[in-house]
């Protein structure tokens, strides 16, 4: 707005200094159609061009705004379609000028096409109304220039978030080459014992039966690792891009209950001890119950796992303190093992980040448990645990409570 | 005498079939669970030749082949990788590799490879 009146003045001035500035009998006419301005039906005096307006003179003008070729091919042309030689013209007539004005005004708008033609042909005068359609068109010019400022900082926006969406897309890229690099070495492992070892079987038929056997089970072994690894690919895609199965309100007593009773055997029989610690009054979970059946039954072969038969483990479950809107219940399984080195802590979840060397896991289960909670709107996360071993704790969100006349929202 | 091998490898079932193997075409085998093992174990007993797995915990095949042929008299050194990418296949051979074997490999190629190394070793 500012700019738009500093520029009023600026025109403004121009036409006052080129009014006063120009001497004697200009002077006095600039004065006379300034006081015929305010007579009625004066204003409209049609232009009178002068024919002697030297044709170099419109060339020059016209060069300076549609550039040197289009004004030659523009006159040049304007001149044979009159039959006229465009070389042999000195002077440009009435009917050259519009034709010039035309052709100006398609690129600094019509009054200032006007204007600046009659500079050229020496009849410099301005009367309000070219100043005031000289203003009409500088202010067309800034509402223009405002409207591409704003289309400016619109695409500025965008392309920021284009820029972030693509630097996205490429971590994306990345994390799915490297994904595809170490399946590759994981399925090719495998692989790899079962063809020299098939090789060695089926090249020595006198091989003595006890090494025999002893190859046989590996290649056994070895294939039974690779399907259960092709078997949590194929999990871990599902839980990543379908949706989950039905929620049902499971209480979380019967999700512990359940997970405890496939093992007990298991753990039982290892001389591995195994307790419960849950409310009786915990709210039921809203929940898809073969998902989170599954990451208790990961987290406790895990367990079961690194105490190697020896040891303790305790499943527990309790209300989380209300931190936000949503109420969740926080489940875990403890142990007295090992436990998992902090600079672990973080990346154990990432797919094929098990340390290495522990060639019981696939590399996935942990990532599932990931994919499964956070599915769920939870969180999964590793800490020392009270026993010593590691506390592998998550939330889930408790079902929707009826309407029974809660407390209203702190 | 018989060529002294080095078997760098972190897969369990892999190493047996390797020192099944190797010890039934009656090699002197020894065996590194790591790249820093291996290191070690060459500066003491200075094998004839290294097979080398390029995936191991700490330092990996690629290194311990670089500072392994940078020593004079250096060990042949096969690579071993279940990775097989052409961009590393020549950068394996650029540090010095004799040979490149991707896994799963065929036992009677990786026997052959290995002759051949020793055979260029004894001539040497």
């Amino acid at each position: 707005h500012a700019m738009f009146w500093s520029m009023a003045v600026n025109v403004g001035l121009f036409t006052a200094g080129s009014a006063w500035a120009t001497p004697g009998p200009l002077e006095s006419r600039q004065a006379r159609r300034f006081v015929d301005v305010f007579r009625a039906g004066d204003a409209s005096e049609p232009p009178q061009w002068r024919a002697d307006t030297p044709v170099a003179a419109v060339r020059a003008l016209l060069a300076r705004f549609l550039g040197a070729d289009r004004t030659r091919r523009a006159l040049d042309g304007h001149f044979r379609g009159r039959g006229l030689d465009p070389d042999g013209v000195e002077h440009g007539d009435v009917e050259l000028m519009t034709f010039a004005e035309k052709l100006l005004a398609g690129s600094t708008g019509a009054a200032s096409a006007h204007v600046a033609l009659r500079s050229v042909a020496e009849e410099h005068r301005l009367d309000p109304d070219e100043v005031f359609s000289l203003l009409d068109e500088t202010s067309r010019v800034l509402a223009t220039s405002r409207e591409l400022e704003d289309k400016s900082r619109q695409l500025e926006r965008a392309s920021g978030e284009l820029r972030r969406a693509n630097a996205r897309l490429r971590e994306l890229d990345r994390l799915k080459d490297d994904f595809l690099a170490t399946m590759t070495h994981e399925l090719r492992t495998p692989l790899t014992s079962i063809r020299a070892f098939t090789e060695i079987l089926h090249d020595r038929p006198d091989l003595p039966e006890a090494k025999r056997r002893e190859f046989l089970g590996i290649v056994l072994k070895e294939n039974e690792r690779l399907s259960r690894l092709i078997g949590q690919v194929l999990d871990l895609g599902k839980i990543e891009s379908e949706n989950l199965a039905d929620f049902v309100d499971v209480p979380p007593g019967d999700l512990v209950h359940d997970a405890a009773a496939t093992f007990r055997g298991r753990f039982e029989s290892g001389g591995v001890r195994i307790e419960l610690d849950v409310p009786e009054d915990l709210p039921a979970l809203r929940v898809d119950r073969d998902r989170v059946q599954q990451v208790l039954v990961n987290l406790l072969s895990n367990a079961l796992r690194v105490l190697q038969g020896d040891g303790h483990v305790r499943l527990e479950a309790a209300l989380r303190p209300p931190g936000g809107d949503r109420r969740f219940v926080e489940l875990a399984v403890v142990d007295d093992g090992p436990g998992v080195p902090e600079a672990d802590r973080e990346t154990i979840f990432d797919k094929f980040r098990q340390a290495r060397g522990s060639s019981h896991g696939t590399g996935l289960g942990l990532a599932i448990c990931r994919g499964i909670v956070e599915r769920h709107g939870g969180e999964i996360w590793i800490e020392t645990s009270d026993l010593g071993g590691a506390r592998f704790a998550f939330t889930l969100p408790v079902a929707e409570s009826p309407p029974d006349g809660g407390d209203p929202a702190p | 005498m018989s060529h002294r091998i080095l078997i760098v490898e972190d897969e369990p079932n892999i190493v047996i079939s390797l020192e099944f193997l190797l010890g039934e075409e009656g090699y002197d085998v020894a065996l590194a669970g790591s790249g820093e093992e291996a290191l070690e174990h060459v500066a003491r007993r200075r094998p004839d030749l290294v097979l080398l797995d390029v995936m191991l915990p700490g330092i990996d095949g690629f290194e311990v082949c670089r500072r392994l042929r940078t020593e004079p008299g250096a060990p042949q050194v096969i690579l071993l990788t279940a990775r097989g990418r052409e961009a590393e296949k020549i950068m394996g051979l650029d540090l010095g590799a004799a040979c490149y074997v991707t896994k799963p490999f065929s036992t009677r190629d990786l026997l052959a490879d290995i002759r051949r190394c020793l055979a260029v070793e004894s001539d040497v």
